[in-house]
């Protein structure tokens, strides 16, 4: 899962010419969206930066009923996260186009080799007037500890002390590089003041089977984030703006609130009736965006992220990759992404598997020196998989394939009841698959099943939806989530190592890869050197000629944001990319009220 | 007499308790546990969660189940319903009864009024039917009556957000009053009252609406299905005779005979309707109990779940109770079923 | 001599005490009388009435696109045609449409009749069976029976239905239509055997039963001649009953994403698509929703214009002016004293 070893600094650095193709997309996305307007982008005004502070009220869909609202990120009962992202402030923050990560509570921070060292922002204020200090963060780290934060990894209670009133010292007890630092302590918010967590954390000290952190429920927060807690009603909550935050010129509108939504129907009414200016994150097709006032523009942002067929190995016709092979031929994945999408654009089918994410913008293949050397599996390809069937000692016997002992070909493919994107996917590619003559029979399963049992419980399954990549970019991770990881081995049962021919010889004679050990060298390697992008490539090779899992495609995120009194700045901008861009905007004053007439 | 009134108490407790008792093991039968459906929740809402973050928060999360065997937590909870503790919610962290006692009252307040509407709607249309017994009327109504009884209310519900509430923008799409109104129910403060109820109302107004439109219909069929029965009887052609009112026999003879049987079947609708409000609480998002029921299930929530059925049966039993012991009442040519010869 | 004389005669010398009539009936006027009692004079009544007219030829035209549909019209496929294509504008190739996925939707809704017939059925015959067993085993046989299934039955009426509904629905997760028919009406029976038990319980006293007993006639014959036919309207109200309560139910779950479907859609799941597919935000796409609407709303209605036509049918009365063989001269009563149970619960 996380990788424990050194990675060298800047690994998300950016290769990818995201920017670029965000313009062309973004602009297509949006000037296709609008109904009657096709004419290339409709105007948006820019931001100018010295917008008059405002009266206006910007207003977010929450899945949490306000009324039942408590403020305890580490209670998992009615907490609710996107409210949480504007009342508290994370310690960094992520920009997914370019990799990097921005100052949040945190202004600064450096990690050495025995130590990690964070500072926080001069005039970080809560909201009850207390000054933010490094005590605040050292507590909060000490509650993370003894709550198992996966922080523990690395470090422990001890070794976290405050140096000062605004530096913490995080004494490192493993190698540690800073991406791989920075990104467990992602999500960490700065939310746990003195005033409600002090005698928490004594509990915990003294008894470590302590539930009282996870039995906390405050109805009201105390926070550093740009907007304070104002009071929750029946449908909404209300935020007002917090004057002493440290960026508050950045912010100039007077509230922020949070309307109760349930479901994306309601989602999709609310915009569009006016009745919020924003939706976080949702998955929209191009009809229904069809629908919103023109005045609506959508943010895409790379997920990195997307479906795959993951196949349990240890099934008797899964675990021969002919069969694998066949399904992935028997398959027509730009229609599969495209059912997906429903015709839009948030869903790119993946070109070749390689396990290499970056099929938005065609960076996948940037990787590979000799692209056309991989199979790309395109189209129906049914002539070739009836081939590979055939070598595998199947025969087709009245439309059905049947192996060398009788057994048909026939399996249960499971999605997740509630994904309907995945749904559609689903029906579409077993639609291909029943075509060919494998007697495929999709389930729906309900979401808890799904995960718990079918995933990662005991149930199991033949073939189900999955996904091939695990958010970052680097080639290392998906590589080692598909080949190499605990998921790998658990959920789909792949082997520790497979025999391959040599990468660019698909007709060589096989040879025994042990891909634990070759991931491991992956990860010592400078990833702008040339060993690695060698390694990545044999990598990909094992993965596109063994296929442990078939990615099918590649998502964006969507989220919508209404223009009438707002302005915001394009999709292509690094900032819009942290998520979500409607709570991290604001804060960077990239998403500002137009001034009241 | 008072042997049939224990008896039939003796029943409804027994039944009460069966009820609970099969509920109780068929939810924890269900596939997939309260960690299994928070995981989901989890990978849904945060795709970008790494994995090991998800671990670590469905590690917390199942810290807190409860793991004794079966058969123990089922006298933990018996023993937990006699002295009136309904558990504690998994999902919401705050008691059951908490969460009934809020969410209660407004089931009972929108079903109460659509099922008194659409009976006094139905009623009145049943017996104006009945009278103009094959007249266009009575075919047009009829037609109208069968046409909304055949559409499964929820989907009336959704037609309804949709052209009253998104379209026209005449009612509110979801909650039960508005974000400003402070919920204020008191004989001293007449006009808050007033007006929160009106806003309250104003909000369930679609709900009701859905139910209504469908329920009426069937009642309507009832009523006139009973009435024709009612004008051909012997009786009739006696008070006639008699020279009483035309208005009279309507109402005293054929409107009380008519209306007599359903009596029964209200009683029961409303246990029905308590059902029912699980589909349409969710299709308007108004927390009441029914809308905590589904949210119980997608969460594994089981003592949610256990206090939202058992509100739910012990309203159905007190029904067919009260329908039992207070016919004998009312129509005075019943016989009590006690009285077996 | 003219009859006066030739019975006259009989009396005098007694024959008339002796004499057994002549009611020996060949075995084919048996079954011809049979049948008309059965079919034929309900036919008739059936026929007579306009709303079971219609009810009855919509519930046909159902059962023959179930059975005949499939075989006649194209199956549904992905992409089989371009997505959200409003009816008739491709002309006669899709002429309800597509959905988002390009398949023709009446494919759909024609490939997916048969497994909701089979549901409707089996949930309807699942209700009759148990509704009549055990009412009449309860009313019948009384004593301790009749406590014990009494208990039995009430607590399944008290049962809140649709939770319970959902609830097994996610336990099972059945995919079998069969099945789901079953688990959809679980709790529909307890009501018609309730109203069967008092039924049987009114009639068992009446004269003729205990004549019939008297006679030696065996129960499940007095059951048969005695009893059934006056619980038949009954039973034919429930069973419509089940049937909607199938439809309507399926249609719910779906909706709250409780009940599992595969790729072969039926009309509910049609609906829940179409609902979160966005069919309501755009008129291009409401055909979507509005066709799988129109098709359960046409069946609920021929069901229940049938259920509501078919009243007269069960009342003795009336039957007897319709059949030819049975011979009886009574004047029927008004044709107002229908034997009507009203109309469809809620």
């Amino acid at each position: 899962m996380q990788p424990d070893s050194v990675l060298p600094t800047d690994v998300e650095a950016s290769r990818r010419r995201f920017l670029q193709l965000a313009g062309a997309t973004g602009a297509a996305g949006i000037a296709g969206c609008f109904g009657g307007d096709d004419d290339g982008n409709p105007t948006r005004e820019k931001i100018t930066g010295d917008e008059p502070m405002t009266d206006r009220t910007f207003t977010a869909p929450t899945s949490v009923l306000p009324d039942d609202m408590q403020w305890n990120a580490a209670n998992d009962s009615n907490y609710p996260d996107r409210p949480g992202f504007v009342v508290f402030d994370q310690l960094v923050y992520f920009r997914a186009t370019t990799g990097e990560f921005v100052e949040g509570a945190l202004a600064d921070w450096e990690v050495g080799d025995d130590t990690a060292t964070l500072t926080l922002q001069d005039g970080l204020t809560w909201h009850n007037g207390d000054d933010a200090t490094a005590e605040d963060l050292v507590r909060k780290l000490h509650i993370s500890l003894y709550d198992n934060h996966p922080i523990g990894n690395f470090t422990s209670v001890e070794n976290v002390t405050a140096a000062g009133d605004k530096t913490v010292e995080v004494g490192l007890e493993a190698d540690v590089s800073e991406p791989i630092f920075l990104n467990s302590i992602q999500n960490m918010e700065l939310d746990m003041p003195g005033e409600q967590y002090d005698d928490i954390l004594a509990e915990m000290e003294s008894d470590s089977e302590s539930t009282a952190l996870a039995d906390y429920a405050p109805e009201e927060p105390i926070g550093t984030g740009p907007f304070k807690f104002d009071q929750t009603g029946e449908q909404e909550l209300v935020t007002t703006k917090f004057e002493d935050y440290h960026w508050a010129d950045n912010v100039n509108f007077a509230e922020y609130r949070f309307r109760f939504i349930d479901g994306n129907e309601t989602a999709w009414q609310a915009i569009r009736g006016g009745t919020v200016d924003a939706l976080h994150n949702i998955f929209t097709t191009p009809d229904i965006m069809a629908s919103f006032p023109n005045h609506v523009v959508e943010m895409q942002q790379p997920a990195n992220w997307g479906l795959s067929i993951a196949f349990d190995h240890e099934h008797k016709h899964f675990g021969q990759r002919e069969v694998r092979k066949a399904i992935a031929h028997a398959i027509d994945r730009e229609i599969v992404a495209e059912n997906s999408a429903g015709g839009g654009d948030a869903k790119s089918p993946v070109e070749t598997p390689t396990g290499i994410v970056g099929n938005f913008d065609d960076s996948a293949n940037d990787w590979l020196d000799s692209p056309d050397a991989f199979e790309d599996y395109s189209g129906q390809n049914t002539d070739r998989a009836a081939e590979l069937l055939e070598s595998a000692g199947f025969t087709k016997e009245s439309g059905t394939w049947v192996d060398e002992d009788g057994d048909t070909l026939t399996f249960e493919f499971k999605v997740p009841a509630g994904w309907n994107e995945w749904v559609d996917a689903a029906i579409t590619l077993n639609q291909h698959l029943q075509d060919f003559g494998i007697e495929t029979n999709l389930i729906t399963r309900d979401g808890g099943v799904y995960f718990g049992q079918d995933l990662y419980g005991d149930t199991g399954f033949d073939a189900a939806g999955f996904w091939w990549s695990d958010g970052w970019t680097y080639p290392y991770h998906t590589l080692n989530w598909n080949l190499n990881s605990w998921d790998a081995q658990n959920v789909y049962n792949y082997p520790e190592s497979v025999d391959v021919p040599p990468k660019g010889q698909p007709d060589a004679e096989t040879e025994t890869v042990e891909l634990a050990p070759e991931i491991e060298e992956l990860v010592g390697m400078d990833p702008q050197g040339d060993a690695a992008r060698q390694k990545i490539q044999e990598l990909a090779w094992v993965f596109n000629y063994d296929l442990p899992q078939l990615p099918i495609q590649e998502k964006v995120d969507q989220g919508f944001i209404s223009t009438k009194n707002f302005k915001v700045v394009e999709d292509s901008d690094p900032d819009a990319s942290v998520k979500y861009a409607t709570t991290y905007l604001p804060r960077v004053g990239k998403l500002v009220a137009k001034a009241e007439e | 007499m008072q042997r049939y009134y224990l008896e039939r108490t003796l029943q409804a407790v027994v039944t009460v308790a069966s009820v609970m008792s099969l509920a109780f093991f068929l939810l924890r039968l269900m596939p997939g546990n309260p960690a299994d459906a928070y995981r989901a929740e989890l990978i849904q809402n945060n795709p970008q969660m790494t994995q090991a973050e998800i671990d670590y928060r469905v590690e917390r999360k199942l810290n807190v189940l409860p793991d004794a065997p079966l058969h123990e937590q089922y006298l933990n909870y018996v023993t937990g319903l006699l002295s009136g503790d309904l558990g504690e919610s998994i999902n919401e962290g705050v008691p059951v009864s908490e969460i009934i006692a809020e969410a209660l009252p407004w089931t009972i307040f929108t079903m109460s009024i659509a099922l008194l509407i659409s009976f006094a709607i139905g009623i009145s249309l049943g017996a104006v039917m009945a009278y103009k017994e094959g007249s266009y009327f009575d075919s047009g109504a009829s037609v109208v009556s069968i046409l909304f009884n055949s559409i499964p209310n929820y989907i009336i519900g959704i037609l309804l957000i949709w052209f009253l509430g998104y379209q026209f923008e005449l009612f509110p799409t979801g909650g039960r009053y508005s974000t400003e109104m402070e919920p204020t129910v008191g004989l001293l403060e007449p006009i808050q009252t007033l007006a929160f109820l009106g806003d309250a109302l104003w909000h369930a107004a679609l709900l009701i609406l859905s139910y209504a439109i469908v329920a009426s219909g069937g009642w309507a069929l009832r009523m006139r299905g009973n009435s024709i029965q009612v004008l051909g009887e012997d009786y009739l052609r006696v008070a006639r005779l008699r020279g009483l009112s035309e208005r009279r026999i309507a109402t005293r003879y054929v409107g009380r005979n008519a209306v007599l049987p359903l009596y029964t079947a209200l009683l029961i609708a409303i246990g029905f309707a308590l059902g029912g409000s699980v589909i349409l609480e969710q299709v308007f998002t108004y927390p009441g109990v029914g809308y905590y029921m589904i949210e119980g299930l997608e969460a594994r929530d089981y003592p949610l779940m256990m206090g939202v059925f058992l509100v739910m049966t012990i309203a159905v039993v007190l029904g067919v109770y009260i329908a039992d012991l207070t016919y004998g009442l009312i129509d005075p040519r019943a016989q009590t079923r006690g009285g077996e010869h | 001599m003219s009859e006066r004389t030739e019975s006259l005669h009989a009396i005098d010398d007694g024959e008339a005490f002796e004499a057994v009539s002549d009611t020996t009936m060949s075995r084919e006027e048996r079954y011809r009388r049979l049948f008309d009692r059965l079919i034929l004079a309900p036919g008739r009544i059936v026929w007579d009435d306009l709303r079971a007219r219609i009810g009855a030829s919509i519930i046909l035209l159902y059962v023959l696109v179930g059975l005949f549909g499939p075989r006649l019209y194209k199956a549904p496929r992905v992409n089989q045609g371009p997505r959200s294509v409003t009816p008739l504008s491709e002309g006669l190739a899709y002429p309800l449409g597509t959905d988002n996925l390009g398949r023709d939707i009446l494919a759909q809704l024609i490939h997916a009749t048969p497994s909701m017939l089979q549901m409707i059925t089996a949930g309807g015959l699942f209700v009759t069976i148990m509704g009549v067993t055990v009412g009449t085993t309860a009313g019948y046989a009384g004593g301790r029976t009749d406590r014990v299934l009494s208990l039995i039955t009430d607590i399944v009426m008290t049962i809140p239905g649709l939770p319970l509904i959902v609830i097994l629905a996610a336990l099972l997760a059945p995919q079998n239509p069969i099945v789901t028919g079953l688990i959809l009406t679980v709790n529909v029976w307890a009501g018609l055997a309730r109203e069967i038990r008092s039924q049987v319980l009114s009639i068992s006293r009446h004269s003729y039963v205990e004549a019939s007993k008297a006679m030696g006639l065996s129960t499940p014959t007095i059951i048969v001649k005695d009893i059934l036919p006056n619980i038949m309207p009954y039973v034919l109200i429930t069973f419509v009953n089940a049937a909607r309560q199938v439809i309507f139910a399926s249609i719910g779950l779906y909706f709250l994403g409780v009940l599992p479907y595969d790729s072969v859609v039926n009309w509910g799941v049609m609906i829940d698509q179409a609902v979160s597919g966005g069919a309501m935000h755009v008129v291009s796409m409401a055909h979507w929703l509005i066709a799988p609407l129109a098709t359960i709303t046409l069946l609920s209605f021929g069901l229940i214009l049938f259920s509501q036509g078919t009243d007269r049918m069960f009342n003795p009365r009336v039957r007897a002016r319709h059949s030819t063989t049975t011979g009886s001269d009574d004047e029927p009563t008004d044709d107002d004293a229908a034997a009507t149970t009203g109309g469809v619960v809620r």
